[in-house]
């Protein structure tokens, strides 16, 4: 079955929140696209990895999903319209946890709520309903330099929380923290995601992280050997029942099958 | 041990630490024992040597005064109502000057940080502006404002002008670019908003870095203003060397080291209050 056929697929099942079609991207200065005719569809509470090696563009995908950059050619659809244009539509969560060293804990969560016609009150409860599902309340008070990685991560992902977002968009948010602490936010994620249910759109080069916590799993790579733009070889549905364990045969077969595509 | 403490190992280790309150209380200001004690050791060494070279003439004589007479000199200052004055008076074009000299230093440092075009426009005025000392500006300074407490101000302002400048400047335009890419995506990125929740707060150790080398650059300019007849403590250090009283003019330049010291102390305070958040 083609990537096309199955997108339509996806498509037709739910309603895709985030839609993205014939994507390229050119980095200023380079004399070929990263990527090029990248197409793929997030669907309504749907958990997706995009997975590759480094240098094929995974992060510059999600970064104009994330209306940060323009693409070359190609368009983004979120929700029915531009990728920047919607306040509550999307959130991110970066590879670093990206606080603000100068604002408090509370602060840094609270800052994508500003402009949204919120009371202070409101605001208040947001940041601590989202500090609460993150197990960081304790913390409201700290200054982000007080905080370890991982805490410092769980912070960011309180601030993506914290706007309600119907697409939460994920670059890469676990590679900077240690085994242990990756596994635990693994797990708090997944909780989060049951919870809310929002869709998720997440980045990253661990194979066995995107099977743990997906869907479904696109396959992002080179063509030729790397000469040509990269572009989504694989899409792989994840059809394994939660909670998911590594031991499991089956994760080690879906994890093995998606090495093999990125080979 | 908790988590907090786990996070704070600063705030278990200072308790044990902390074995007498007088040296808890110095540690405050950065100061520990053996460094007050050796510090107080060099100021008494400093004073031998200075007496050494009154008693045995080391410089021409009349022009050196005795240390132990300069605590008598400076009650003598403060009893014949001239200390206070003059005091008030350096203040006043100290204020005005740093003030002024500051806010025009961090607006246009700051405009040309952020906009291309007006940094364009200004880049080879500060060029051809900047070499200029301070000091070069009093004849214009007396031109324009006579002696007084303005002409001050407006050579104050000079001097501090390209120390926060070039603070702004650079403190701005150092600000890490992933910081505004946050503001974007969390929709942050209107103008003002942008400046008060990122601009400002990442500059903020350079802008005020430069606002602290300006409160001690402004007390140089102001006391060589002064000299050229300003009212204040500089026309009082010139005054008493014109009839030879040495002793006085020692009690205005420890004045001078004084008031600065209280400046600087408080804009300490106040810098450390502003930038809490940084890593101990």
């Amino acid at each position: 079955m083609t990537i096309a056929v199955r997108e339509k697929d996806m498509m037709a099942k739910t309603e895709p929140v985030l839609v993205a079609e014939k994507l390229d991207y050119t980095f200023p200065g380079a004399d070929r696209p990263v990527f090029g005719g990248v197409d793929f569809a997030l669907a309504k509470g749907e958990f997706l990895s995009l997975v590759g090696g480094s240098g094929v563009g995974k992060s510059t995908v999600l970064r104009c999903a994330a209306g940060l950059l323009e693409p070359g050619a190609g368009r983004i659809v979120l929700q029915g319209g531009k990728a920047h244009s919607g306040r509550r539509r999307r959130s991110i969560v970066f590879q670093d946890s990206r606080l603000l060293p100068w604002q408090t804990v509370e602060a840094n969560v609270a800052y994508g709520l500003h402009g949204l016609g919120l009371s202070r009150q409101e605001i208040a409860a947001r940041v601590e309903d989202a500090l609460k599902l993150t197990l960081m309340v304790d913390y409201a008070k700290r200054w982000p330099s007080e905080l370890s990685g991982g805490q410092q991560q769980r912070v960011g992902i309180a601030r993506a929380l914290a706007v309600e977002p119907s697409v939460l968009l994920m670059d890469e948010p676990f590679s900077a923290v240690d085994a242990l602490t990756r596994g635990r936010l693994q797990a708090e994620l997944l909780n989060i995601w049951e919870r809310r249910r929002m869709a998720v759109l997440f980045v990253t080069h661990d194979i066995e992280e995107a099977v743990l916590l997906s869907d479904r799993i696109l396959v992002m790579g080179g063509v030729m050997g790397g000469s040509q733009p990269a572009c989504i070889t694989n899409h792989n549905p994840v059809d394994l029942a939660r909670p998911r364990s590594r031991k499991e045969p089956e994760f080690f077969r879906v994890a093995a099958t998606i090495a093999d595509q990125l080979q | 041990m908790s988590i907090a403490s786990s996070i704070h190992p600063s705030t278990t280790v200072s308790k044990r630490s902390d074995h007498s309150i007088g040296v808890k209380d110095l540690s405050r200001f950065g100061i520990g024992s053996r460094r007050l004690w050796l510090g107080l050791t060099g100021v008494a060494a400093f004073i031998a040597i200075w007496k050494l070279a009154f008693l045995f003439h080391w410089v021409r004589p009349g022009t050196l005064p005795d240390p132990f007479a300069v605590p008598a000199a400076f009650a003598g200052e403060f009893q014949s109502h001239r200390l206070l004055p003059a005091i008030g008076s350096s203040l006043i074009h100290y204020v005005w000057g740093l003030g002024l000299g500051s806010l025009a230093g961090f607006l246009v440092g700051l405009a040309a940080a952020t906009s291309r075009g007006f940094d364009d426009f200004q880049s080879l005025l500060a060029r051809i502006l900047r070499p200029i000392p301070p000091l070069a500006w009093v004849v214009f300074a007396i031109a324009w404002f006579q002696v007084s407490h303005a002409g001050a101000a407006f050579v104050i302002a000079i001097g501090v002008f390209w120390v926060n400048y070039f603070a702004t400047f650079s403190g701005v335009r150092n600000v890490d670019p992933r910081h505004y890419e946050l503001a974007r995506a969390f929709h942050q990125d209107g103008l003002l908003r942008r400046i008060f929740t990122v601009t400002l707060p990442a500059a903020a150790p350079s802008i005020l870095a430069g606002l602290r080398t300006g409160v001690g650059q402004a007390w140089m300019t102001l006391i060589a203003a002064e000299l050229l007849g300003v009212p204040g403590m500089g026309q009082e250090m010139n005054a008493a060397a014109g009839v030879g009283a040495y002793d006085v003019v020692v009690v205005y330049m420890l004045v001078i080291s004084a008031v600065y010291g209280i400046c600087d102390g408080s804009f300490s305070i106040i810098e450390n209050r502003l930038l809490r958040w940084r890593p101990k």
